[in-house]
């Protein structure tokens, strides 16, 4: 027939994959043995840098080739000059620059990045933050959350732990201004809140900006309104209500302020969002330990609320049983 | 005396085609058409595609700011084709501002130059009118603010004598020097990035004629002022135009709709939830069918604030210029759940605009076609429809080539004079539309470039029903301008009444919003923009009523089929034009796929002498259809540009 093409069957197709991927194999496969030779004769040299190099590139996550390299380049340190070193320090920054950006998950590549940094002269510490910003950014271009998809963007949240790490190394020694990082933080958690590294990162950060009590509390009670909007738009979502629980613990040791009235603000506000949806776990909870901190309700209210929590949420009911003996 | 003759035949005949039967005839290169002609052409039919106008697309079509300008003074004059086509574009009116190039004192009271002969009684009458209005209005400005100078309303005619070297780039004169940068839609929309075109042009293989970019920004104008429709969760929590609860309240509607359907494009840990979630509300799309009306008393049903629905309703749901009221529930949560699985797939807008273009999607089935053996034939189209004895046989075309075919398609504006004989237009709805076009120097305020408004009813100067502002910079406009699309459904009125009070609202303030008059900062009103060009026209569109199935095709003579030559979809994205393209092609050909992924060049195998000959047989094929296509202004304008 006219116009239609002889195609090739999926068997045909496949086949030809196989062979593709058998080729990749075999590379891999004698690139391995070739690290395996170098280290059992415990060869430190240029080929077994270039070696461990290939095999990373395939396969980062085999972590005794890391291990190796980082031998490789200890030894070169005690006997090469510090300028060879630090060509040598910057070309690997580079090599592990493009690990991560395939395989931002892995703990081995954020180590060797670490390592290297620290023996760097002059590590360009402003850089590292732009890289860390730009991976961030990244996955959530990557992620394909829905606007209700809370599970799956918890997982993303999870997956960019490594990069907050490293961010967090990277801020200690940079000495970057706090109040800039605070509203990196503000940024990725407007992005998408569902961010347990960024809040953990604004708590982390907040008690370090105010030494100032007066200003501290201020701020908490700022923080507890955004903690509120989020909880109003997505209150199943986990990570805000751990951060409320700090914004809690954290506003009542400041001293000679009044952090009764903010607890029974929130009441107010949870209690309204309890309106609109009665079973949501999160809410019932942190209403029972605000009830239970400011000591003012009667014990049938607590246990309501408990029963309430036990019904809704039984994989954690002996966790119920145990707050139930401290009413 | 026989030499003469033969002379005047080869004459009349020089624009045959050497080919005269074909199994499919497609008449007009509208959306339904197209699509239909490339699905056929990719099963070897053979396809000859003609087309009335001498450009591609019909109704969705688009042009340049000049032959746009043509189109809008010169309506359809031409005698042999306006037996059979209306013309398309209706109550045509331009307006700009006379270049304030020669400031003398003669000139001074007629400052407002109609540039075309047509309707001049009518428009200089009422360019009058609004001539007057205007000084009225300045004069209040100027009373209002301290600063008079910095006035730059654009319809006033108060124009200073001494002519400002800044404003004479921003007159008529240099944006029709550019005119060929721009790429007007008749009638512009958008696409669902998961929407059924986005997924066909995709499984089809036609997207690598195209080019997408996402919209910046969707906004709804409520209350006097416009609303970025927040997208993502991010948004919404960082919003602060809703209270805390009517927050939760978007989001329950968002979550009880997505139960509704049983989304199951989530992961298999979230379904159990989902099934649980339903099993506690219970409700599904055929339970909540049953239990209302239409969409607009499926969102009351929650109770939720006034802001609330109208943010939903106009806001989320409403993308075509249609009646909310008309809105099934089904079609409702579809369209809801569509936004909401499109976000953030291809960046953070659900929408997709093409880059050269509305036309440029029809055109692209068309290519299709022509690389499957398609021939096209513009500027021609059918003369007369031949029968044997109620059976269709061929037409004669206009050219008067008689061609043979087993069938015919064509939609209800080319086969009217025999849709009006057999009495059945009521199978189709017949709407009219007005649109207005304006060339501006800046964006509205306070809006990202390419961006989308929606206008309720009866929120700016009375307007009876939505009005879609679709505004665009850096793409589809020459450097420096800013195109802006209005279109709203029309009750017979004309564009100029439905959507002049509009245009000039936001001519005065130089944006939608209402709280700007009373921002008495310069700055702001150095950001308004200024109308350099506006054209107004109306468009009369078929609809088919049904969505699966085209009554109008089973009543006609065997063999005939009828497309709906809408641009814009009686369902949500184009789902309805797809449906009634799949059921006229299985129609032709039963039990045959319907646009299947043409093969890539790799998985083709190439060896065999035939198959060869076949694909040089096969380019040489469209090389000739791209040199009958000559007189296509449209493609060779676009083709420039995209050079550019």
């Amino acid at each position: 027939m006219h116009g239609v093409l002889k195609v090739k069957t999926s068997e045909e197709k496949a086949r030809e994959l196989k062979a593709k991927e058998k080729i990749k194999i075999d590379e891999y496969r004698s690139l391995v043995n070739a690290y395996t030779e170098h280290r059992k004769l415990n060869e430190f040299n240029d080929n077994s840098l270039l070696v461990t190099k290939k095999v990373l590139e395939i396969n980062p996550e085999y972590y005794t080739v890391w291990n190796f390299r980082r031998d490789t380049i200890n030894h070169f340190a005690t006997v090469k000059d510090n300028e060879t070193m630090q060509t040598l320090y910057t070309s690997e920054m580079k090599f592990i620059e493009e690990c991560i950006q395939r395989y931002t998950k892995s703990y081995w590549v954020w180590y060797h990045r670490k390592w290297i940094s620290q023996r760097i002269d002059k590590c360009d510490w402003d850089r590292e933050l732009k890289l860390c910003s730009k991976l961030l950014d990244l996955d959530l271009r990557n992620c394909k959350l829905y606007i209700l998809n809370s599970k799956e963007s918890q997982r993303q949240s999870i997956a960019k732990v490594h990069c907050w790490g490293y961010r967090r190394f990277v801020g200690e020694r940079s000495n970057i201004a706090l109040k800039k990082e605070f509203d990196y933080t503000t940024v990725k958690i407007e992005q998408n809140f569902s961010n347990y590294s960024a809040w953990h990162q604004r708590s982390a950060l907040l008690p370090k900006m105010y030494t100032e009590p007066t200003e501290l509390f201020d701020c908490l009670v700022q923080e507890f309104e955004l903690v509120r909007n989020a909880a109003f738009t997505e209150p199943k979502d986990q990570s805000t209500w751990i951060y409320h629980k700090w914004l809690v613990g954290t506003i009542k040791t400041i001293p000679n302020c009044n952090y009764k009235e903010v607890l029974e603000g929130e009441i107010v506000a949870i209690n309204e969002l309890l309106e609109i949806e009665p079973d949501c776990k999160w809410p019932i909870y942190t209403l029972l330990t605000l009830k239970m901190e400011l000591g003012n309700s009667t014990k049938e209210e607590l246990q309501s609320l408990l029963n309430n929590l036990k019904s809704i949420d039984s994989d954690h009911i002996k966790y119920y049983e145990s707050l139930e003996t401290q009413i | 005396m026989d030499e003469e003759l033969n002379h005047v035949i080869d004459e009349s005949r020089a624009n045959y085609l050497d080919k005269d039967n074909y199994d499919v005839i497609v008449v007009g290169t509208g959306f339904v058409e197209s699509l239909v002609a490339g699905a056929l052409a990719r099963v070897g039919k053979s396809v000859l595609h003609l087309d009335q106008n001498c450009y591609y697309g019909v109704n969705c079509s688009s042009f340049t700011l000049n032959q746009l300008s043509d189109m809008l003074t010169k309506p359809n004059d031409d005698s042999t084709t306006a037996s059979v086509v209306q013309p398309i574009l209706k109550n045509p009116y331009i307006y700009y501002q006379q270049p304030p190039t020669p400031p003398t004192p003669a000139q001074l009271p007629t400052q407002v130059e109609q540039p075309t002969p047509v309707e001049q009684p009518v428009a200089t009458e009422q360019q009058t009118t609004t001539t007057t209005t205007n000084v009225e209005e300045s004069t209040t400005l100027d009373t209002n603010d301290t600063s008079v100078e910095s006035t730059t309303t654009t319809t006033t005619a108060t124009i200073t004598p001494v002519v400002e070297k800044e404003k004479e780039k921003e007159t008529v004169k240099d944006v029709f020097k550019v005119g060929r940068q721009f790429i007007i839609d008749l009638f512009p929309s958008l696409l669902y990035a998961k929407g059924a075109l986005v997924q066909l042009l995709i499984s089809s293989s036609t997207s690598k004629y195209l080019e997408f970019k996402t919209l910046d920004k969707n906004y709804l104008y409520a209350n006097g002022k416009l609303h970025a429709i927040p997208s993502t969760k991010g948004s919404i929590f960082k919003d602060n135009t809703f209270s805390l609860k009517e927050k939760r309240y978007i989001m329950k509607f968002i979550e009880s709709v997505r139960s509704i359907v049983g989304d199951n494009s989530s992961t298999e840990e979230n379904n159990t939830e989902e099934q649980e979630k339903q099993q506690q509300t219970g409700e599904t799309l055929e339970s909540v069918t049953k239990k209302y009306k239409n969409f607009v008393e499926f969102v009351k049903s929650y109770q939720m604030s006034s802001n609330v629905e109208t943010f939903i309703l106009y806001g989320i749901c409403l993308i075509h210029p249609r009646s909310v009221e008309q809105v099934t529930v089904e079609e409702g949560i579809l369209s809801v759940l569509l936004y909401m699985t499109s976000l953030l797939v291809y960046g953070e807008s659900p929408f997709l605009i093409p880059y050269y273009g509305y036309g440029d999607i029809p055109q692209a089935f068309c290519r299709l076609c022509a690389v499957f053996g398609g021939t096209f034939v513009l500027d021609r189209t059918i003369g007369s429809i031949n029968f044997n004895e109620n059976q269709y046989t061929g037409i004669t075309c206009s050219a008067g080539q008689p061609l043979t075919s087993k069938y015919l398609i064509a939609s209800p504006s080319v086969l009217s004079p025999y849709i009006e004989a057999a009495n059945l237009q009521p199978q189709y709805t017949k709407e009219q539309y007005s649109r207005c076009i304006l060339i501006t120097d800046k964006v509205i305020v306070n809006s990202s470039e390419c961006s989308y408004i929606t206008i309720p009813p009866n929120s700016i100067a009375g307007n009876k029903s939505t009005i879609n502002v679709y505004q665009m910079e850096n793409i589809c406009v020459a450097r420096g301008y800013v195109l802006i699309h209005f279109t709203t459904l029309s009750n017979g009125a004309t564009a100029r009444d439905d959507l002049e009070a509009v245009v000039e609202t936001f001519a005065k303030k130089g944006c939608l919003y209402r709280d700007i008059d009373a921002d008495s900062n310069s700055d702001a009103k150095d950001s308004r923009p200024n109308i350099i060009w506006s054209g107004y026209f109306n468009m009369d569109l078929n609809t088919s009523i049904v969505n699966n199935k085209s009554p109008l095709s089973e009543l006609m003579p065997k063999g005939i089929f009828v497309s709906s030559d809408s641009p814009i979809s009686a369902s949500i994205d184009y789902q309805s034009q797809i449906n009634e393209a799949k059921s006229i092609f299985s129609m032709i050909v039963p039990g045959v796929p319907f646009l299947e992924k043409v093969p890539d060049s790799e998985d083709i195998i190439w060896n065999s002498e035939e198959e060869q000959s076949a694909t040089t047989n096969e380019t040489t094929t469209t090389t000739t259809t791209a040199n009958t296509d000559n007189s296509n202004l449209t493609e060779s304008n676009n083709n420039d540009d995209k050079q550019e």
